[in-house]
């Protein structure tokens, strides 16, 4: 059964077997990877932020204590290394220029392949995103983008739910302003 | 024309379904062995090197606290202080061999 091959990985783990801890990586790559990709710009930095939690997990799974889903507390430590990548990288591009050198247009155009399109408004957002505080930028990323309900985004983050609930609101409010400005009169 | 509102949706729903993760191996798993391997040698690295400086100090202490025993010892004339001969024979009754 998983949940068993998985605790016995996570002891197998504690005793000092890596490739224990290879094959539990391995099994939640994929959800930590998407993830950080949402804070992430380009390839080369998520599979840097993808062996960071990893090796964060590595050295506190002692502190496991197996109350909760291995998946939520695996989860927990990606968020937090993410918050804290955004904190040591903050990186803000201007975002008068954002109209002529990404192709939003093409967001609602009909035209192109739709990969493409959610790529071009994906590298919107992230623009958007970067102006916006880190903490503001973590509560919407997950409840907007991994559409994670309030709740899940308070356990996730830590913080109580009236926190996430004002955060996302204040966020949202100026995302739309930051968007309606750039891209208001594009589009009429 | 599209609503400014409609738009911004539009444009977050776009992105949602933009895939970020990637379940391609590249190497992942040899990587991170790889990095658990230094960060042990790192931290036991650590331990080491605490050990070490332990021992260091130990030993750069031992002339001084000789001395001070030594010093201690000339001061009070080598003599036990009161009671501490009768402690001193009762314990040597406990040893395997005879004290002069």
């Amino acid at each position: 059964m998983p949940e068993d091959d998985e605790n016995e990985w996570i002891q197998a783990s504690l005793r000092g077997d890596d490739a224990a801890f290879a094959r539990l990586a391995v099994r939640y790559r994929g959800r930590v990877s998407a993830m950080v990709g949402r804070f992430a710009r380009g390839a080369h930095e998520r599979e840097d932020l993808e062996q960071e939690v990893f090796i964060r997990v590595w050295r506190g799974l002692g502190r496991y204590r197996g109350d909760a889903p291995f998946e939520h507390w695996i989860m927990r430590v990606a968020i937090r290394t993410c918050y804290d990548h955004l904190r040591r990288h903050r990186q803000r591009r201007d975002l008068e220029v954002l109209v002529e050198e990404l192709p939003i247009r093409s967001a609602a155009d009909a035209e192109g392949d739709a990969i493409r399109r959610q790529r071009e408004a994906w590298e919107v957002v992230q623009r958007l995103l970067e102006h916006l505080p880190e903490k503001d930028r973590l509560v919407v990323t997950l409840i907007d983008l991994e559409q994670k309900s309030v709740k899940e985004t308070a356990a996730l983050t830590g913080w109580s739910e009236a926190n996430v609930k004002v955060r996302a609101f204040r966020a949202r409010q100026r995302l739309r302003e930051w968007h309606d400005r750039l891209f208001g009169e594009t589009r009429r | 024309m599209k609503h400014p509102d409609n738009a911004y949706e539009e444009l977050i729903a776009l992105a949602r379904e933009h895939r970020t993760g990637s379940d391609a191996d590249f190497g992942f798993e040899t990587r991170l062995l790889a990095r658990i391997r230094q960060a042990r040698a790192e931290s036991e690295g650590v331990v080491d090197l605490f050990g070490r400086w332990l021992w260091g100090t130990a030993w750069g202490l031992t002339p001084v606290l000789t001395v001070t025993l030594l010093a201690v010892g000339l001061l009070h004339g080598f003599s036990l202080p009161a009671g501490a001969e009768s402690v001193v024979t009762q314990l040597s009754d406990w040893l395997p061999v005879t004290l002069p």
